[in-house]
C-alpha cells in the first residue's frame, strides 16, 4: 500500500518538465586549447617555485675586493630578471639561459648521470615536477634513448628541456 | 590525448625532433635586392638649433662637423658649452678624437626635413621610423601600429627569417609592441627581433641567478657566469622539440613566438655574452665611449651600450634590415646640460657604428645608414633646472617648428657622397610642408630593399600618405 501511494505521488509529481538549451563541457576530443605564454614574471615565479622551492626575493648583495666591502645594495630578484626578460620580443631564449643558470646555481643540487641509476623513473619524476603529468610512451622513450646515447643528455638537459616547452611556457 | 591524437602528434614531435638538424638555417641577408639597411634614430627630440645650428657648440662633430649647416648661428661652433657647475659634479665623457672629415661629407644630408604629421612623442616618432607611417599610437603595451613595419614587410617579401630584421632599442616597456602591427596579413608571424640591450645585457642576472649573495672579487677577476654548453643546449632544444610536438602552437596572444632556429640562433649569441667571466662583453671597454669611471675605465649609457650590442648583432646575424633606438638626449626635459652631453655620446657612438661597417668589406659593399631625429623639441626652454648660463630643460611635443624641423643623413654605397640639400616644392596630394619629410627616409630605405612598391600599398589602401623616394639621396 505504502509503495502504490509512494508510485501514485511520483506520477503527481511529474507533470511538470523542463527544457535546457543544449551546451558543451569542456572542450570537443580533439580539440585542443591555443596556448597562451606566460607573462615574465609568471614564468619567473613559477620557475623558482619548481626549480628552487621559494618565490624571488629581495636581499642585500655585498660587493667585496679582495675581502673588503665595497658597497650594499638591496636585490630584487623578481624585479631584475623581467626587466630581463621583457628586454627581448620572443623572451624564450632568454629564459633558457636564465633556466641554465638557475640550474647550475649554488640553490639547486643536480644529480651526476652517473648516479641516476633508474633514468625513465627520473625523467617520470621531472615530468611529473613540472608538467603534473607522467609522460606518455613515446615522450619518455624519447627521453630515455637520449639519455642512453646522447652524452649531452643529463639530469639538468631533461629540466631545461621540459622547462622550455610550449606547455610548460604556457597558462 | 587519444590514440589517434598521439600518434599524430606524436610522429610530427618524432619528425620535427629528427630533422631539426637537417633543418638549415635560412640565412637572410637580402633576399631581394642584396642591400642592407640601418636607421638611426637619434631620440628622444634633437633640435635643429643645437645640432645642425650648433648653437651651443659642436655637439656631433663625427656626424655634422664644427661649423653650422644652417644659418643663423654664426660660423664658427667652439666646443660644447657646457655649465662649469654641471661639469664640476659629473662623470667626465670618454670620446674619441673627432674624426677630421665628418660624416655628412661622405654622404648626404638634407637640412630641412620635416616631421610633418602626429604627436611629436618618441614611441609615435619611433612608430613613424619603423613604418613610414605618422601615427597616433597610445603609449600602451600593447598598441601596434596599423600598418606593417619595415620588419614585417621584408621577411614577408623575402621569405627571410626573423633574425633577418632587428629592431634594437635603448628603450624598452611600450617599445617592445613596435616590433609587429596589427595589420591581418603581417603581425607577429613577420616580427623581427626585438632586442633592449639596456635590459637584457645585465652583469646583474648571472650573480642574482648564481645565488650568491656575497661576492668577492679577486685577481684574477672571475664573475659569476652562466655556463655555455652548446651541445647540452642542443639537446636541450631537441627534447624540447619532442615535447612541442604533442602542443598547439601559441596562437592566441600578441606575444611575438620566433621560429625555433630564429630562437635557437639568439640564445647561442646571448649565452656567449653571459658565459664572459670578465663581464667585458656585456659592454667592452675597447668600445671607447661613454662616461669616465673611477678610477679607470668606462661605464656605458643606454644608448653607447645599445650600440655596441648593435654592432655585435651586425656582426653576427648580418641583417637586411636593422632599426636603432637612441633615447639619451631625451633628459633635456629636466638637464640641458645632460642634452649636449648625449648628443656627443650619440655622435660619437653612432660614427662607431659606421666605421665598424665600413670595417668589414661585405657589409661595406651593402649597407646603408640612415640617421635622423624622431622629431625635435619645442622652440621654448620650459624653466626646469636652469644653469649658470642662463639655460634649462625643453619639452617636446604640442608640435611647433622645433618639434617638426629635423634633418636626415644617408650613407653608403647607394647614397650620392658630399651632397648638403635643402630641396622645395616638393609636390604631393596632402603634402603641405613642401618638402621631404620622415616618411620619405623610411620610404627611400625600402626603396633600397625592393619593398617600397608594397609599402605604397599597404599605406595607401590603409588610406594613409606613402612617403616618396629621395631622388637626391641616390647616386
Amino acid at each position: 500500500m505504502t509503495r502504490l501511494l509512494l508510485l501514485c505521488a511520483l506520477a503527481a509529481a511529474c507533470t511538470t518538465t523542463y527544457d535546457y538549451d543544449p551546451t558543451s563541457v569542456g572542450d570537443a576530443e580533439g580539440g585542443d586549447r591555443a596556448p597562451r605564454s606566460k607573462s615574465s614574471s609568471q614564468f619567473l615565479r613559477g620557475v623558482y617555485a619548481d626549480l628552487l622551492g621559494r618565490t624571488p626575493q629581495t636581499y642585500d648583495f655585498t660587493l667585496q675586493v679582495n675581502g673588503v666591502t665595497q658597497f650594499t645594495l638591496p636585490l630584487d630578484e623578481q624585479a631584475q630578471l623581467v626587466t630581463v626578460l621583457d628586454g627581448i620580443g620572443d623572451p624564450l631564449p632568454m629564459r633558457n639561459l636564465l633556466v641554465n643558470g638557475l640550474l647550475h646555481s649554488t640553490e639547486v643540487a643536480i644529480p651526476d648521470k652517473a648516479s641516476v641509476a633508474d633514468p625513465a623513473a627520473y625523467v617520470r619524476k621531472q615530468f611529473t615536477g613540472l608538467l603534473g603529468r607522467d609522460p606518455n610512451v613515446y615522450e619518455l622513450q624519447a627521453f630515455t634513448d637520449a639519455w642512453a646515447r646522447d652524452p649531452a643528455v643529463n639530469p639538468r638537459t631533461v629540466i631545461r628541456a621540459i622547462v622550455a616547452s610550449r606547455e610548460y611556457q604556457s597558462q | 590525448m587519444n590514440r589517434r591524437t598521439f600518434l599524430k602528434t606524436g610522429l610530427a614531435g618524432a619528425g620535427a625532433a629528427a630533422l631539426a638538424p637537417l633543418i638549415k638555417v635560412r640565412t637572410g641577408s637580402a633576399a631581394t635586392t642584396g642591400k642592407r639597411v640601418v636607421i638611426v634614430g637619434i631620440g628622444g627630440g634633437l633640435r635643429l638649433r643645437e645640432s645642425l645650428g650648433m648653437a651651443e657648440g659642436a655637439t656631433m662633430p663625427n656626424l655634422l662637423g664644427t661649423a653650422p649647416l644652417i644659418s643663423g648661428f654664426g660660423t664658427s661652433a667652439g666646443a660644447p658649452k657646457i655649465a662649469p657647475e654641471y661639469a664640476a659634479r659629473m662623470p667626465a665623457l670618454v670620446l674619441p678624437a673627432p674624426r677630421a672629415t665628418p660624416l655628412y661629407a661622405q654622404g648626404t644630408l638634407i637640412t630641412n626635413l620635416r616631421y610633418a604629421d602626429g604627436p611629436p612623442g618618441h614611441l609615435q616618432g619611433h612608430g613613424c621610423l619603423l613604418s613610414g607611417y605618422y601615427n597616433k599610437l597610445e603609449n600602451r603595451a600593447d598598441a601596434h601600429l596599423p600598418v606593417p613595419t619595415v620588419f614585417e614587410l621584408h621577411r614577408k617579401a623575402a621569405n627571410a627569417p626573423a633574425t633577418d630584421a632587428w629592431y634594437v632599442s635603448a628603450i624598452g616597456g611600450f617599445y617592445r609592441a613596435l616590433i609587429s602591427s596589427d595589420h591581418a596579413d603581417y603581425g607577429p608571424r613577420f616580427a623581427g627581433v626585438y632586442l633592449q640591450p639596456p635590459g637584457v645585457m645585465q652583469p646583474l642576472a648571472p650573480i642574482i641567478v648564481s645565488g650568491k649573495h656575497t661576492l668577492n672579487v679577486t685577481a684574477p677577476v672571475v664573475l659569476p657566469t652562466i655556463p655555455s654548453d652548446p651541445a647540452e643546449d642542443q639537446a636541450a632544444a631537441r627534447l624540447t622539440a619532442v615535447l612541442d610536438g604533442n602542443t598547439p602552437p601559441f596562437t592566441s596572444d600578441a606575444t611575438v613566438h620566433l621560429a625555433a632556429d630564429d630562437n635557437a640562433r639568439i640564445q647561442a649569441h646571448l649565452a656567449e655574452i653571459y658565459a664572459d667571466p670578465t663581464y667585458d662583453k656585456f659592454f667592452a671597454q675597447s668600445f671607447g665611449i661613454g662616461l669616465h669611471k673611477d678610477p679607470s675605465g668606462i661605464d656605458a649609457t643606454g644608448d653607447t651600450r645599445t650600440i655596441y650590442h648593435a654592432e655585435r648583432v651586425l656582426a653576427r646575424f648580418r641583417p637586411s634590415v636593422m632599426a636603432i633606438t637612441l633615447l639619451d638626449v631625451d633628459t633635456c626635459h629636466a638637464d640641458f646640460n645632460g642634452y649636449l652631453r648625449n648628443q656627443q655620446l650619440a655622435d660619437a657612438a653612432v660614427a662607431h657604428l659606421w666605421d665598424f661597417i665600413q670595417a668589414d668589406p661585405e657589409l661595406r659593399a651593402t649597407t646603408t645608414m640612415l640617421v635622423l631625429p624622431e622629431h625635435g623639441r619645442h622652440l621654448v626652454m620650459n624653466g626646469n633646472n636652469p644653469d649658470s648660463l642662463g639655460r634649462s630643460g625643453i619639452d617636446h611635443g604640442l608640435g611647433d617648428d622645433g618639434d617638426r624641423n629635423v634633418w636626415m643623413l644617408a650613407l653608403g654605397p647607394d647614397i650620392r657622397p658630399g651632397n648638403v640639400v635643402a630641396p622645395t616644392g616638393i609636390s604631393q596630394t596632402g603634402r603641405g610642408s613642401g618638402r621631404y619629410e620622415t616618411i620619405d627616409v623610411i620610404m627611400t630605405a625600402m626603396h633600397l630593399l625592393g619593398h617600397d612598391a608594397a609599402m605604397t600599398s599597404e599605406l595607401t589602401d590603409f588610406g594613409a600618405r606613402p612617403g616618396l623616394v629621395i631622388p637626391e639621396v641616390m647616386r
